[in-house]
Formats: C-alpha cells, sequence, structure tokens
C-alpha cells in the first residue's frame, strides 16, 4: 500500500469537497482486463494537471456509485470503454447531460448497473448534473490481462487533452456566470 | 428480437430460450434453456469468472500482497475477498484476531452487506418483481423508493470508504488487523446516517415483503458459516440443513469443482452426506447445494438482532424459506441486521491500542472461508519458506450456486412451459438474479444480447 495514497475519510469530506469543486471526472474500468482499462488510465494522465478543485475518481466494477457522486458535482465527465463496430481507439463523445445516450451504447458498455443505466437513472430522480458528459472509447481486446492494445493506448492522449480544454471551458464558463 | 416462426417451430416441436449477456447480475453469464417436446431438454447457465486469472496472478507474490491484489477480483465485494484471504493467512499462521479488531471486520463487513444488498434490491431485483425493464423505469415511477435504496447505498459506502480507506479498492486491512485504526469520533457521521439507514431498512423490510411472487418452491441443501454466538460473517464452521457440520479446513474434502464445458468456471457440488469430521466418505455424489442470504437466514435465523427478528416477522417470513424469489425480503432483512449490527459496534467502540496482532510468517496450507453478501467465499493457500504465494485456490459464491441456478432454471421452466416466450424469458433472467450473481466480478464490460432462436 502506498501510504500517500491512504487516508481515513469521513463522513462529511465528500460534502466539503462538494462546496469547492466545480467538476468531477470520473475514469471507470477494469485495469486487468485488457482495453477495459482505458478509463482509468485517462484518469491517471489527468492526475496533477487539472486545475485545482477539479475532482477525479477511479471507478471499478460499481457504476451505481455515479449517482452518489452525481449528487455532489456541478458538472461530471465519464470516461469508459466501449465495444463497437468501429476501430479500436475511435473515441465517442456524448452531451449526455442534454440528451439521452444513444440506446445502441446499451450493447457498447453495460453492467449489472451499467454507466448509462447510472446516468439515465440519475435523469430520472433529477440528480443529473446539468453538464454530463460522456466520453467512450472503443476497445477490442477485453480478456483476462494487464496491458492495452495500440490504439487504445494512442487515444489516451488525445482524450486527455479533450478533458482538459472541457475543465478549461467549464471554468470559463462559471467565471463568466459570477 | 428476432421471433421463432410458428410453423417453423412446430415443424421442429422444439424451442429454446438464448439469453447471451444477462443484464442486472454481475460481469458477464448467458443462459440456454432447451425444450422439446413439451418438456425442459437441456438448461446450461454460462458463467466467465476472473478467480483462474487471479490465481495464477497470485502465485509468486508476498502473502501479504493477497488481500489486495484479490479485493480486486470484484467490484461488489471486495472486502469478501479481503476477509476470506486474511483469514486464511492467520489460519496458517496461527494468528487469532480478538476483541475490537475482530469487531471492526464485522463492521466492515456490514458495510459491504448493506451497500451490496441493497444496490441488488432496489436497482437489480425489484424492476424484475414490478414489471419494469431496469433501475430507470423504476425511478421514473418509484423515484422515493429508489431514493431510499441510494441512501441505504450510500449509508454502507461511508462505512466502508471510512474502514477500508477509500471507497474503491479497499486497501486497509492486512493480514493480523489493520493498518490504520479510526477513532471513536471518525465515527459520528456514519452512525447518524447508519441509524436512518436501519429505519430505511426496516421500511425495505416491509416494501419488499408486499412484492408478489411466484408460486415456486424447491428442496435445497443450504449450506453457510455457522457461529455460536452470532449472524455469521468472517467465522464458524459450514454447516447445512442435511447434515454438513464441517471445519472449513475440511471444505475440499466435502465440495468439488469440475470444469464444464460450456463455462470457463468451474461448478461446485457437494460430495456425500456427512455428519461430523470423522465420516468422510468421498464416492457419494451428493449435487447442488445453495450458498447466500436464503441459506444464512434458514441457518442462522435466531441469530439475528431483535429488530431484524421483528422486521422479519411483520413481513411474515420465517425459516425455512424455499422460495428463490423471496430471497428478495431474506437480502433486506440482512440489511437491516447489518445496520444494526453496525451500530452496535460503533456504539461500543473503543480505540485498540495496536491496529494489527504480531504473528509469525510460516510455510503451509491455509484455509478461508468468508460470508460474502452472495454466499460463502473460499480462499486456499500454499505458503513457502519465503513468505511467497505457491498456490492459492479461490471458490467464489457464483461458482457454487451455479448449479443450483441451473436447476431452478429446470425446474421454474417445466412448471411454466405453457408461458409465452417473452415472459418466460424474463422470468428466467429474474430466476438468475435471485442468486444476486457476482458473475465475473470485476469485470465491468459486458454486452448485453438478448435472442431467441432454435
Amino acid at each position: 500500500m502506498s501510504k500517500s495514497e491512504f487516508r481515513i475519510n469521513n463522513h462529511r469530506s465528500s460534502r466539503e469537497l462538494s462546496h469547492e469543486t466545480s467538476i468531477t471526472v470520473v475514469g471507470i474500468g477494469n485495469e486487468f482486463r485488457g482495453d477495459d482499462a482505458v478509463g482509468l488510465m485517462v484518469l491517471r494522465q489527468l492526475k496533477g494537471s487539472t486545475p485545482t478543485g477539479a475532482r477525479l475518481i477511479e471507478l471499478a466494477g460499481d457504476e451505481s456509485h455515479l449517482l452518489e457522486l452525481m449528487r455532489s458535482a456541478d458538472a461530471m465527465i465519464i470516461v469508459d470503454a466501449v465495444q463497437s463496430s468501429a476501430p479500436a481507439g475511435t473515441i465517442f463523445r456524448v452531451d449526455t447531460g442534454r440528451e439521452s445516450a444513444p440506446k445502441d451504447f446499451l450493447f457498447f458498455s453495460t453492467h449489472a448497473f451499467e454507466t448509462v443505466t447510472a446516468i439515465e437513472t440519475a435523469r430520472a430522480l433529477g440528480i443529473l448534473p446539468r453538464e454530463t458528459l460522456l466520453y467512450g472509447i472503443v476497445g477490442k481486446d477485453f480478456s483476462y490481462k494487464v496491458g492495452m492494445t495500440e490504439e487504445v493506448e494512442d487515444a489516451i492522449e488525445v482524450i486527455r487533452e479533450g478533458i482538459l480544454e472541457e475543465i478549461y471551458l467549464h471554468h470559463s464558463r462559471q467565471s463568466v456566470g459570477k | 428480437m428476432p421471433m421463432l416462426s410458428e410453423k417453423k417451430a412446430n415443424h421442429m416441436n422444439s424451442k429454446s430460450i438464448k439469453v447471451d449477456y444477462i443484464a442486472r447480475v454481475e460481469g458477464e453469464g448467458a443462459l440456454t434453456v432447451k425444450m422439446k417436446d413439451g418438456q425442459v431438454s437441456d438448461v446450461k447457465f454460462r458463467i466467465f469468472e476472473p478467480p483462474r486469472f487471479f490465481e495464477a496472478f497470485l502465485r509468486g507474490r508476498k502473502y501479504s500482497e493477497a488481500p489486495d491484489i484479490t479485493a480486486r477480483i470484484c467490484g461488489i465485494c471486495p472486502i469478501a475477498y479481503q476477509m476470506s484471504s486474511v483469514h486464511a493467512m492467520e489460519n496458517l499462521f496461527q494468528v487469532k484476531v480478538g476483541g475490537q479488531l475482530r469487531e471492526l471486520r464485522r463492521l466492515l463487513y456490514c458495510g459491504e452487506w448493506i451497500e451490496s444488498h441493497a444496490l441488488h434490491i432496489y436497482m437489480l431485483h425489484a424492476p424484475d418483481f414490478l414489471g419494469y425493464d431496469d433501475a430507470i423505469q423504476l425511478a421514473g415511477d418509484h423515484p422515493d423508493a429508489v431514493q431510499r435504496g441510494l441512501r441505504l447505498k450510500k449509508a454502507g459506502n461511508d462505512l466502508v470508504a471510512l474502514l477500508a480507506g477509500r471507497e474503491i479498492h479497499p486497501i486497509n486491512v492486512k493480514v493480523g488487523g489493520f493498518y490504520k485504526l479510526p477513532d471513536r469520533k471518525d465515527f459520528d457521521g456514519v452512525l447518524e446516517s447508519l441509524k436512518r439507514a436501519r429505519d430505511e431498512a426496516y421500511e425495505t423490510v416491509i416494501w419488499t415483503s408486499k412484492l408478489s411472487f411466484p408460486d415456486f418452491e424447491s428442496d435445497y441443501e443450504f449450506v453457510a458459516l455457522s457461529h455460536p454466538d452470532e449472524y455469521p460473517f468472517n467465522e464458524g464452521r459450514l454447516v447445512s440443513n442435511m447434515g454438513l457440520n464441517i471445519d472449513i479446513r475440511d471444505y475440499e474434502l466435502v465440495f468439488h469443482e469440475s470444469h464444464v464445458e460450456y463455462s470457463n468456471a468451474l461448478q461446485s457440488t457437494m460430495k456425500n452426506p456427512r455428519t461430523s469430521d470423522s465420516q468422510v466418505s468421498q464416492d457419494e455424489s451428493r449435487g447442488a447445494y445453495l450458498t447466500g442470504p436464503l441459506a444464512r437466514f434458514n441457518l442462522n435465523f435466531e441469530k439475528l438482532s431483535p429488530i431484524a427478528l421483528k422486521g422479519a416477522e411483520e413481513a411474515n417470513i420465517r425459516p425455512p424459506v424455499l422460495n428463490p424469489f423471496k430471497s428478495i425480503v431474506v437480502r433486506a432483512i440482512e440489511t437491516l441486521y447489518a445496520c444494526d449490527e453496525a451500530i452496535r459496534i460503533i456504539e461500543n467502540y473503543d480505540a485498540p491500542e495496536n491496529s494489527a496482532v504480531t504473528f509469525q510468517v510460516r510455510p503451509g496450507f491455509g484455509f478461508g472461508c468468508t460470508e460474502a453478501p452472495r454466499g460463502i467465499l473460499y480462499h486456499r493457500y500454499l505458503i513457502g519458506d519465503d513468505g511467497l504465494i505457491k498456490d492459492a485456490k479461490i471458490v467464489p459464491p457464483t461458482a457454487q450456486n451455479q448449479k443450483m441456478i441451473e436447476s431452478d432454471l429446470r425446474n421454474f421452466v417445466s412448471s411454466n412451459i405453457k408461458m409465452s416466450k417473452q415472459d418466460l424469458t424474463l422470468r428466467c433472467e429474474q430466476v438468475v438474479r435471485n442468486y444476486d450473481p457476482c458473475i465475473s466480478c470485476a469485470t465491468h464490460f459486458v454486452r448485453l444480447d438478448i435472442s431467441e432462436e432454435l
């Protein structure tokens, strides 16, 4: 265990954080399933390069936790692997804050309680942040292994830059709003 | 969904239900039910599970890495994997973790049961009973119920986050105890939310008890841990309603895993009946068994706390519960118990001086079995003189329930052969979800494809 990673959370921490956090970026995946790790890897690439206040969260296996994160987020960017007939490394960007995720996405990325269900359930409950973006990266090898295919690796930097731009745009919109 | 041509179906006099990937079960799974001449001719429930990969991954790692590595097997029940692994190591090293450290482990397990059960009850299983495709529709029509489920789940999440160091990939559990202990005051916020959660868990018991349950019962052999003083989480003997009563180190003398061609998971069955440790015979097949909430409830009912017993009484549910569809009510009762037990532990908590007990690493075999939300989770390790893992065996609850799920599907379809194929397909999925199967625990990625074909 890395000592620097460890902290005892307390009940108030997330609430306090919500007051000072403008945007939450969630990377979803399983690092033992090849290309499925891409959401986590994008998030790790973002660490250290986002403005103060941006919250970076890794999720592995329980996408229903998105609902909880949404309660305390003004804006959210979700990064997840998807399966599609499109070439590996293709990036989908869906403005799920404004429109429903395409039904086809259910075919691309689903789980017990998967990302799109979480987004749509949050919308039904009225807790979906007004700004919610979903980045889906097409993978092709989801077997039990550590490491991603080259095309997916190559997409990481593109998404990282895209997300950084989204964050700065969000901040500038907030500043104008003030 | 492509429909089977009526003419073709009549001509063939056979039909099949095929669900390539089942939504609302954890991970990946698929089921096929074939019928011929009004009879069920074949049932296959395929699961793809990761423990084989992790067993290989563990070899050559230090004994102390097992809790954090195995926690990655399941995103829903990482604590169960941590607990079974530390108990296996402590079994080998002859370490006894008692007092408040033992209580804290129990508390951590309460958190996992609450979050896992709340997720399954409200988001995955309830839509089946209320005629919805998914939680999105449920949230649209019953937002208060879904919000209640989310609050319950959050109470569990907060408890796990507090004790495990963080919500995702818990890292605070180690062989001998914990890396770091919480102070008494750290529990203040969690205690308040658990008290609210206990009230809402009670409401959940009543809410689930009013659902409509298909008339379906089976003569199950239920297997669960049993402890003389408590509803089981971490410790106890393995018992059944048909005479099993063994130490967990004898698990592999009784439970047998075999590979079935259509599934990459190993399927568990029980060997011969036995009534005591001295009566071991391995030649008589005993077949499928059921582990999980129904088994725990039926075998440990009297160990539930007064409020959980009161909830069960008001819900008019008492052992033996033989209808697997009623597992949703039993999960609610266990959630109520876990909230109540967590409150008891917190109210009596006094931080111990040391976060872990000391021990000497020894070579040999270590055995661990604890009650994951879905049932018994068995770990066995062989540790070398150098403290490295030479071999690991992990048997998750879903692999143990797999054969019983097939049996339920066979029985359910046989008794409902006249039901429309669409309804039967949905009911078959519900039969699978009765077990809250963690089919490939940490697999976040699944493709959904429901089809029906010859």
